[in-house]
């Protein structure tokens, strides 16, 4: 039942201590703190939460995770095959430049994988993936479309990012879009997922921007106080072309977050130095006036941009941001 | 004497070399650009064509584009004017890359060959007609030509005698065959140009229970397969959808949006739309028949790729023999154009002996050889075990026997949309669970959709209703009989996409829901590898077919180069990859835990 668990076994660390794993008769048992997990549905429940056990009543953790075990995001409601996940991934530049560029036969990890559309696409292609949430209930949707296509080399673990189950600088490629402003210590989520990929390796960090989001934040001002009755300021919920499903969890994700934060440019590239990365891409770039292309070579070095190239990027962001929900995207490599 | 046919602009880009009446060389732009369908000026193409041939472009003594473009530039205005203010948008949208580039095609031409000598522009169907008829085996034969539009000319039926093809009658704009089951192809969900056959595999799963409403309503069918098509229903003409509100009213609803389910309203739409175009091809090709007295038949155009409709006109019209242009669509064009110029235009001689057709299995792209994929897999630290030529067959033979899907890439690419054995992804035609396995895991598509099988050309009688071979894989014929399974009670009662949960026959990864197969004989001078894989198969496990499907996955080009081949092995769930003599096992894979190389792993090549 384990079976991705047991092949990559060697990279796996308990939560709680750090010490080795055992798998034995589908049990999860830690050598050195005798700590065990369970399995529900074939994904091992390796959540371990912050402080010795401890969950407090306004912790943002368990907030964020109630909220998300109640709408998973995203859903799978339009396709059930590998073929519509693909044909849903190759309409967005990033997913597909991903798995163009992305080598096979490495393991990569992406922490918050919610339900685990982005690993089930990269483990389509001969790579061996990790998808790591909170969120129970997400996870299980990943893994009943991965289990549903056969996809062997995806694997689903619920995992708290502020204690991973990784041993450190295990791989070669750390995704980790859009969960690190929802949590309550955002450079410390970093730090801590940034331990986990290898020495060059590259990781990937997918964050509000403070000012891509404002727009997003007057309309929740606005739904809040009318009571949720002018959706239709928001493009997406009155877009025909999407399913009610999918506009209810969109509209969950962006308007009624329990918890969210918004970072710079500048933020994300002072966490890569102090941790020891290199700046490598951005989405968008940081250079102003310097266009995304559709070939871009994702893991090619690109220049930082200064204040003002920054300050231009982030106005920009104000204005067009707001339709993918005020996002950025930056690369980075960790030093030799 | 080196003749260069070229098509683009529409669809399926393509450059064909024809040196003194032979083909040398022909390949599809999109095998090179990796852009499905791709319409551009076919530079790699050409550069492909001269490089196989080894000349350069100032050895050209004829470069030939395959229609018109002032004779299409006029129905086009024609057309608008008629609707006008009817399709503004359209016109507008479309207008621009005419006059830009694509009435002055000479120019464009010579100036991207850097050419001088002679361009020829024959007709769109005369082009399809010399693509259908110089490579046929046959002396003299009918021809029919049937597809979307060319310039007028949407059907066309003649006589190829020795070196001249010439057209009798013709069909034209707007009533077309070819844009009427595009219609239904749109309506139904899917891409117009290249889901076609996406709705012909279909068909099996659904009952005609629309083909009296298609037959009165939508088109006037005469007895010797002409027709007009009634316009009130369709929006291609002056608009950018093919359909209109009128024939959603007809039919009971808007089109399929692309990628939600199919319904059983879908399948018998297909299955009516696919009946009438058997209904429609039969009776032209015997009205053909009485016209011409001749007793071969060969065919081109788009509508040339409905395996079935062809199926149906080999058993049941009067042609004795019956050839199918393998690159039917509007990529064979190019190498009708050239073969024109060498045949009619020049008046050169044509001998054939009635038996072996010039198409040269239709493997006419590129080759690679050991040495370069060696280079391959050593520069990108790809592991592989070396079989030696003798070993190939028996070692393939067993992985899919034992159930392994294997990416097979040998020899030359190639012409045409289907893979004939040399860029075919292969299985194991007896296992139950096969078709939708590698349909949903290593396609990508839709589990509908049916395998082909490749079959030992001597052997194929024992499987399939025919007498006869089928290269090119255009035709569709019965399973036999005895080999069927009988459906019990239930399984009877089953409709819909359900009947893909039966087991049909002995072979029942390539056998369809209404027992057919779109089946490809394999010849031991054609393709004598392939051969002996198959025969091998069947020496040791008694069954001389195998699944063959093109390697490639959904939304993509069939491969082209070691790389492409990699690359798609690598992004599915095959089993093995062989190329040339390199096994390449996926669970040989090692795990890369150092010098990963970001930036240039794995760039084609």
């Amino acid at each position: 039942m384990l079976k991705h668990m047991i092949e990559h076994l060697d990279i796996f660390v308990c939560p709680a201590c750090g010490g080795d794993l055992q798998i034995a008769d589908d049990e999860i048992k830690c050598l050195k703190c005798l700590n065990c997990y369970q399995v529900e549905d074939e994904v091992p429940l390796l959540f371990w939460p912050h402080e010795n056990g401890i969950v407090q009543k306004k912790d943002v953790t368990n907030m964020v995770k109630k909220f998300y075990e109640k709408t998973p995001f995203p859903n799978y409601e339009e396709f059930e095959n590998v073929g519509g996940l693909i044909q849903k991934a190759q309409t967005g530049i990033f997913a597909r430049l991903l798995n163009e560029q992305v080598p096979f036969n490495i393991r990569v990890l992406e922490v918050g994988c919610g339900t685990g559309q982005l690993s089930n696409f990269l483990g389509v292609a001969h790579r061996i993936v990790f998808g790591t949430d909170m969120c129970l209930n997400s996870l299980k949707l990943g893994q009943e479309f991965k289990k549903r296509n056969g996809l062997e080399r995806v694997g689903f673990y619920q995992m708290n990012l502020f204690r991973p189950i990784f041993r450190e600088e295990s791989f070669p490629l750390v995704i980790c879009n859009g969960v690190l402003h929802h949590t309550s210590a955002p450079f410390s989520g970093f730090q801590s997922i940034s331990r986990l990929v290898k020495k060059g390796g590259y990781i990937l960090i997918g964050l509000y921007n403070r000012y891509g989001r404002i727009t997003t934040d007057i309309r929740r001002s606005i739904f809040k106080i009318s009571s949720d009755r002018f959706k239709f300021l928001d493009s997406r919920l009155r877009d025909k072309n999407i399913g009610e499903l999918k506009k209810l969890t969109w509209f969950m994700d962006q308007y009624k977050n329990p918890h969210e934060s918004g970072h710079t440019i500048r933020e994300v590239l002072g966490w890569f130095e102090q941790i020891g990365f290199d700046f490598v891409n951005g989405i968008p770039k940081l250079k102003a006036f310097e266009t995304f292309s559709e070939n871009e070579r994702l893991f090619k070095s690109n220049p930082e941009g200064n204040w003002l190239d920054h300050f231009l990027v982030q106005t920009h962001l104000l204005f067009t941001g707001s339709k993918e929900g005020g996002f950025f995207l930056m690369i980075g490599r960790k030093k030799l | 004497m080196n003749i260069l046919g070229i098509s683009f602009f529409y669809h399926d880009s393509a450059a064909c070399l024809v040196r003194d009446g032979k083909v040398i060389a022909a390949a599809q732009e999109e095998r090179f650009t990796r852009k499905k369908h791709d319409a551009d000026f076919p530079i790699n193409a050409i550069n492909y064509c001269l490089e196989e041939a080894g000349i350069g472009t100032k050895d050209l003594d004829f470069v030939v584009f395959y229609e018109k473009p002032f004779i299409k530039f006029e129905r086009i205005l024609e057309t608008y004017l008629s609707y006008a203010p009817i399709g503004i948008k359209s016109f507008i949208k479309a207008m621009p890359i005419w006059i830009k580039e694509k009435i002055w095609m000479k120019e464009l031409i010579r100036k991207e060959l850097n050419f001088e000598g002679k361009v020829i522009f024959p007709e769109h169907h005369e082009s399809h007609a010399a693509s259908a008829f110089f490579p046929s085996p046959f002396q003299e034969a009918a021809f029919l030509t049937i597809d979307g539009v060319g310039e007028w000319t949407t059907t066309s039926f003649g006589v190829g005698k020795d070196n001249k093809v010439d057209i009798l009658a013709e069909i034209h704009f707007p009533h077309s065959l070819g844009l009427l089951y595009s219609a239904f192809t749109y309506y139904t969900g899917f891409k117009v140009n290249s889901g076609e056959y996406k709705m012909m595999g279909l068909a099996p799963y659904g009952k005609p229970k629309y083909k009296d409403l298609i037959l009165s309503a939508l088109m006037n069918l005469k007895e010797d397969g002409s027709f007009k098509l009634n316009m009130d229903y369709f929006n291609y003409c002056a608009g950018l959808t093919m359909t209109n509100r009128r024939f959603e009213n007809l039919f009971g609803g808007p089109p399929r949006s692309p990628g939600s389910k199919l319904t059983q309203r879908d399948m018998d739409i297909a299955q009516s739309i696919q009946e009438v175009t058997e209904e429609v091809m039969l009776r032209m090709a015997q009205h053909v028949y009485q016209e011409t007295g001749k007793k071969n038949l060969c065919l081109a155009g788009g509508v040339a790729l409905n395996c079935v409709s062809n199926g149906r006109i080999l058993r049941e019209s009067p042609f004795e023999n019956v050839w199918i242009q393998p690159a039917a669509g509007d990529a064979g064009g190019a190498l009708g154009a050239a073969l024109f110029v060498w045949y009619q235009y020049l008046e050169n001689k044509r001998i054939s002996d009635g038996k072996k057709d010039f198409q040269q299995g239709s493997y006419l792209g590129p080759k690679f050889e050991n040495s370069y994929i060696k280079n391959y897999l050593e520069k990108n630290k790809i592991s592989y075990i070396l079989l030696k030529n003798e070993d190939i067959p028996e070692k393939i033979a067993d992985l899919i026997a034992n159930q392994k899907v294997i990416g097979w890439f040998q020899e030359r690419m190639e012409f045409g949309p289907r893979a004939l054995g040399n860029r075919s992804i292969l299985g194991d035609a007896r296992s139950s669970k096969m078709q939708e396995m590698m349909n949903l895991k290593i396609k990508f598509r839709e589990s509908f959709r049916p395998f082909a099988p490749s079959v030992i050309e001597e052997r194929a009688s024992d499987f399939f209703e025919i007498d006869r071979k089928s290269p090119y894989m255009l035709l569709v014929a019965p399973v036999k009989e005895e080999l069927r399974r009988k459906m019990t009670k239930e399984e009877q009662k089953l409709f819909g996409l359900d009947k893909l949960k039966t087991t049909r026959s002995s072979i029942p990864a390539v056998t369809h829901v209404d027992y057919s197969a779109r089946l490809q004989t394999v010849n031991k001078d054609d393709n004598p590898l392939y051969y002996q894989l198959i025969a091998k198969f069947d020496e040791k496990y008694a069954c001389p077919v195998i699944i063959n499907t093109s390697f490639n996955v959904r939304g993509e080009p069939i491969v082209c180069t070691p790389a492409d081949a990699y690359l798609c092995f690598m992004r599915t769930n095959m089993d093995c990859l062989i190329m040339g003599n390199f096994l390449i096992e996926k669970k040989e894979q090692k795990l890369l835990d150092k010098d990963v190389n970001w930036l240039k792993e794995f760039e084609l090549d």
